[in-house]
């Protein structure tokens, strides 16, 4: 038992070792961006203030907000055209494009490594560690991007203020630490997990760049659908019923759908790997 | 290639049944009531080029480069990595197999980028009647500011025609960027989504500076709704069907086959 | 070791690959799968490493059944087709980062099997600028580092010069002296038969007969 134990570590260290020498460049593009996005985030914060508008010093809280809260509810028919928040579609891509490209030639040229791991099952779990691993760097890089912008002048604390909110997300708002905490970090990266073991899983039976659309497909319907079935509504922290959008997302069911989509991606993925046969395409 | 033509047809047909053809009842009152004020529901109106209410649309503009590229973006790269290149090579010259290799991933996905919103146009008109788009309907997107508005109210048909034809030459050539990047890139999963990257990255960055009306994400768009420049649209697509012509042509040229 | 193949089968795609395979290989010998293109040698060999899974029959290695007791050979080395290695890595990084997997095999080893199959260890040179023949190597070097049990090579010495195919060649005769068991496939029937001291003819998916006799 300790000598496979012992082995399941290597193999997901190579495993992290691999991913991070594939995507260490998509997370600096990440990194790069969200800078770019705070920095603009400054500019017009500037811009309102000259323009009469007293507003106070953004804080943390205020940035990652406005990085993370996606789009309210939205309802059909109302004359209102069907809009993509930017911010929130990029993050979520840029993570999908990451766990595409680990994982693309999951099915083909890497059989060595398949080999070298023992036991299919020992590599499937370390595909899906790395795959949330994936995501965690992703949302880490996100925090640090703020993390300096911090020497900007922005201050460090998570506090969030109603009149920048108001300003930046149409209506005043503030939250408990804790609260801020489920519903804009814990809940988003529960789901944004689940969306990619779905991905990883779907990339076992069908080729990354149909697997790549499908997870923009489900990202697009879940700022149409505000259903906590549709699960990328866990990423769209504004359709919690904590915040005053009229939001109908409950942090519980959708925490619930998520956990039960990774569980079954999990097992349907342990029992496709177990019965594929390798072929080494090119 | 069946594939990716198989779900943009999926994006229409899911248009169609789910926003269009339940609406058809109505078109009943208009014939009972002829005194109604409103406009009723016409093969434009209806049409998923201007369904900016819906998600389709925008849908359409997202996953399109990615489907668009999947067929033979890649196709360079794979025939460089499994020799395929060498053995055409000596049997045919670089200038035949590049030009026949750029023109098929050109029309591929100029085809699937097309498909949505040709054949749901097919099935709107086999559905609703033709009625010339007015600009007191209000529900069109298509303004003085934009392209071609005069096109629209006097010729509509010529309208989707253009569109038609400016999204099979843009994302035609966004997908021929593809065959640029495979002369240094040899991961196939980036060679392939690299066209969708560089659509993706001009959709944040002009976002984030404000500066929508250059965004092919939106003046792609029949419904288009921001102010567009046709000379503008029309250089950059231009532009980009040139420019990576010529340098693809140029490197494949001078490229050493290994 | 012992490899019983036991009425093996197996259809893909509708096309049936391998048919009715019944085949023992042992430890201290070289076995040799001699057969046209497209006759199933390849197949064979994924089949022994638990690559593919059979549509009726089973791959025994010393009593367990491969994919249910065991989901691949429990000390193997395989060189099928394009190995995936890393272009920005040299060649012993990239032997070094597979070898991390298992943690077994130590920087000599790696540096051994580069030498053996007439590489050098120290070359700074990426994957990426390697000629074909130096692939091909590196590949064979990857099978054979930490000396397997198993080593399966398919077709071994294509793409390689005079010079290397005698190295390899002598690995392999030594490989046979440590008594692991080598299942390789070659075209060149010179070489097959000084190689190895038992030949399957494959065809169309059958084994038609075997020459020479197994220790």
């Amino acid at each position: 038992m300790k000598r496979k134990t012992a082995c399941f570590s290597h193999v997901l260290l190579h495993d992290i070792r691999y991913s991070i020498l594939i995507s260490w460049k998509k997370y600096l593009a990440l990194f790069l961006v969200t800078e770019a996005i705070i920095g603009a985030l400054m500019v017009r914060i500037q811009s309102d203030c000259q323009l009469g508008m007293v507003l106070p010093p953004l804080t943390a809280g205020d940035v990652l907000t406005y990085l993370l809260s996606g789009a309210k509810i939205f309802r059909y028919g109302a004359g209102i055209p069907f809009e993509i928040p930017y911010i929130w579609i990029f993050i979520y891509l840029m993570i999908a494009f990451i766990v595409g490209e680990n994982h693309a030639n999951l099915m083909t040229s890497r059989y060595m490594e398949l080999l070298l791991s023992q036991e299919k099952h020992r590599w499937w779990a370390s595909k899906c560690i790395v795959t949330v691993l994936d995501v965690l760097l992703a949302y880490v890089t996100i925090f640090a991007a703020v993390g300096i912008s911090l020497f900007w002048g922005i201050k460090p604390v998570l506090k969030i203020s109603p009149d920048i909110m108001k300003a930046l997300i149409w209506k005043a708002f503030t939250l408990k630490p804790n609260q801020w905490t489920v519903i804009f970090v814990l809940l988003p990266i529960l789901t944004s997990v689940c969306i990619s073991l779905l991905q990883t899983v779907s990339i076992l039976f069908f080729k990354p760049m149909i697997c790549f659309a499908g997870v923009i497909t489900l990202l697009v319907v879940s700022l149409f659908y505000c259903n906590p079935a549709v699960i990328g509504n866990g990423t769209l922290p504004l359709r919690n019923t904590i915040l005053p959008f009229e939001g109908t997302i409950r942090t519980l069911d959708v925490a619930l759908a998520d956990a039960v989509l990774i569980v079954a991606s999990i097992i349907i993925g342990n029992i496709k790997i177990k019965k594929v046969d390798l072929l080494s395409e090119v | 290639m069946f594939t990716a033509w198989l779900i943009s047809l999926g994006i229409a047909f899911f248009h169609y049944f789910t926003c269009e053809f339940p609406y058809r009842i109505y078109i009943r009152d208009y014939l009972d009531y002829p005194g109604m004020f409103i406009l009723p529901h016409n093969s434009f109106s209806m049409w998923l080029g201007f369904d900016g209410a819906s998600f389709y649309l925008a849908l359409s503009y997202l996953v399109i480069p990615v489907l668009a590229s999947f067929p033979f973006a890649g196709s360079f790269l794979q025939d460089k990595k499994t020799g395929y290149l060498k053995n055409v090579l000596s049997r045919a010259t670089r200038i035949q197999y590049g030009v026949a290799k750029y023109f098929a991933v050109f029309i591929s996905a100029g085809t699937i980028a097309v498909t949505p919103l040709l054949a749901d146009f097919l099935l709107s008109s086999a559905t609703y009647p033709y009625i010339g788009p007015l600009p007191a309907e209000g529900c069109f997107g298509v303004y003085e500011t934009t392209m071609f508005h005069s096109l629209f109210y006097s010729m509509p048909y010529w309208y989707v025609v253009a569109f038609l034809a400016l999204n099979f030459v843009f994302f035609g050539a966004l997908a021929t960027l593809s065959l640029c990047v495979a002369f240094s890139v040899e991961r196939l999963f980036f060679v392939e989504l690299f066209p969708f990257l560089v659509y993706f990255i001009l959709y944040i960055a002009l976002n984030v500076f404000n500066l929508v009306q250059y965004c092919p994400f939106f003046f792609l768009r029949p419904d288009q709704g921001v102010e567009c420049n046709p000379v503008f649209v029309l250089g950059v697509t231009a532009a980009l069907l040139v420019g990576s012509f010529l340098f693809y042509a140029f490197h494949m040229k001078h490229e050493d086959v290994f | 070791m012992k490899i019983e193949m036991k009425d093996y089968c197996k259809t893909l795609r509708g096309a049936e690959v391998l048919k009715h395979i019944n085949m023992t290989f042992t430890s201290g010998n070289v076995y040799g799968l001699k057969g046209q293109n497209g006759c199933g040698k390849t197949m064979m060999m994924r089949a022994i490493c638990g690559l593919i899974l059979p549509t009726s029959g089973e791959v025994l290695i010393d009593g367990k059944v491969l994919g249910k007791d065991m989901s691949f050979p429990e000390s193997v080395g395989v060189l099928i087709e394009n190995p995936a290695f890393i272009n920005a890595y040299t060649g012993f990084k990239n032997l070094r980062f597979l070898a991390d997997i298992q943690k077994k095999i130590t920087d000599e080893e790696i540096r051994e099997a580069i030498t053996e199959v007439g590489l050098d260890p120290d070359d700074k040179r990426s994957y990426r600028k390697y000629s074909l023949g130096m692939k091909e190597r590196l590949g064979i070097a990857a099978a054979i580092m930490g000396t397997p049990e198993l080593i399966i090579l398919d077709e071994p010495l294509n793409g390689i010069d005079e010079s290397g195919v005698e190295m390899i060649k002598k690995l392999i005769a030594d490989l046979k002296e440590k008594s692991k068991l080598v299942i390789m496939s070659c075209h060149d029937a010179e070489d097959l038969y000084s190689l190895c001291n038992v030949v399957v003819n494959v065809s169309a998916g059958k084994i038609i007969s075997t020459e020479g006799e197994a220790k």
